[in-house]
């Protein structure tokens, strides 16, 4: 449902400037949200500013050097930057991406980063995915087949493994399902674009013979048909995958078994 | 909640017929759209008498026979996404139920506005 009041911790205010960018060759002004909850108070966004000639390319490299040199206390997620484990999955500028794959030269100054919208947030930039994970548990994300487990591969064909080809790369970031409104609003029940592409890399899949209880999962109006193809999670994917296409196809393979 | 061990559970709101629905009468509402508005070239807006003796030709009133009642079913439906979208669980049913119960009354007190106008 959709909430109309801002939660409590959710009006933002001006937080403090940790330095000036004085005697810098490059310097690039970023403005950062922070919050704690270990204090009552309310979130903040705080100013720092980086040198860029002593700084790598990545806006990932950016929040490193200022939790390095700047202010240890500032929290954010990251482990391969590499855009492969979505760990820095976070709102760059107003747009969710990953900040390893994020070149600090596209960006427009000063660059604004809050964490994935419309999450419960753990600390500053860290969202708290509990949920967004139960919920892809919840399509049971495993191959099922009736073939008792042997010690060969289950062999496809080239044209079936290409079938997969566009969802098998998701990497559950969230940043389709955390920039979708209809998440925003029902999240409690809508499983979300990452999930759903999750969900039909596995119907999809020629070796997986659970399809029939897969889509009869999916056919109900909250779990899938909350998306209205608003199309923000095809846009926002830092992977280039289209989400919404695969709802589509979800919807569609419903809509044929049903006929 | 723990979504995960929801998993085996049926689904209580199969969405397929709702999203069916709402397709099938968006296309059917194009051509029953251009069709009435085309042969609204002879209408005159102004006069009462005119739009009565619109009424009571036939394909004029074959057009909004049929066109009320789906733009009725097709409104009905997109208020249901809004209310599920936006409102709180506990007044779904009943507002989804007074929408459909105020679209079966538009659609016959339409059919029964043309009617009586077209056998008069």
């Amino acid at each position: 449902m959709a909430q109309f009041r801002l939660p409590k911790n959710a009006q933002i205010t001006k937080g403090r400037r940790h330095n000036d960018g004085s005697g810098m060759q490059r310097p690039l002004p970023l403005q950062i949200y922070r919050w704690n909850p270990d204090d009552e108070a309310q979130p903040r966004v705080d100013d720092y500013t980086i040198d860029r000639a002593t700084c790598g390319p990545m806006l990932l490299d950016a929040l490193i050097k200022i939790k390095n040199e700047i202010d240890s206390t500032l929290t954010f997620r990251r482990s391969c930057r590499e855009g492969i484990c979505g760990s820095c999955a976070m709102n760059i500028n107003g747009t969710n991406t990953l900040a390893c794959t994020q070149s600090l030269s596209d960006l427009d100054t000063p660059v604004k980063i809050y964490p994935l919208p419309h999450m419960p947030v753990i600390k500053d930039l860290v969202p708290d995915l509990t949920h967004f994970f139960d919920q892809h548990a919840s399509i049971e994300p495993w191959l099922k087949a009736s073939d008792p487990p042997s010690d060969k591969e289950r062999l496809q064909s080239p044209d079936d493994r290409e079938a997969l080809d566009g969802l098998y790369e998701c990497i559950l970031c969230a940043c389709c399902s955390t920039s979708c409104p209809s998440y925003w609003w029902n999240s409690d029940q809508y499983l979300g674009p990452a999930n759903l592409l999750q969900a039909y890399r596995w119907i999809a899949d020629s070796r997986d013979e659970a399809s029939t209880d897969r889509l009869e999962y999916l056919n109900d109006s909250f779990k899938l048909y909350r998306c209205h193809t608003i199309m923000n999670c095809t846009n926002s994917c830092p992977k280039g995958l289209n989400p919404g296409k695969a709802i589509g196809q979800i919807k569609s393979r419903i809509a044929k078994r049903k006929t | 909640m723990d979504v995960a061990k929801e998993r085996t559970s049926q689904t209580d709101h199969p969405g397929l017929g709702h999203w069916r629905w709402q397709r099938l009468t968006a296309i059917l509402l194009v051509p029953l759209i251009l069709w009435t508005l085309w042969m609204m070239r002879s209408l005159d807006p102004g006069s009462y008498l005119s739009v009565r003796e619109w009424i009571q030709q036939t394909g004029p009133m074959m057009a909004l026979i049929i066109l009320l009642p789906v733009s009725y079913l097709h409104g009905a439906l997109g208020l249901q996404v809004i209310i599920e979208d936006y409102l709180s669980a506990s007044v779904h049913s009943g507002l989804i139920w007074a929408v459909r119960i105020a679209a079966i009354a538009l659609t016959l007190a339409s059919l029964w506005a043309i009617f009586s106008i077209a056998l008069a």
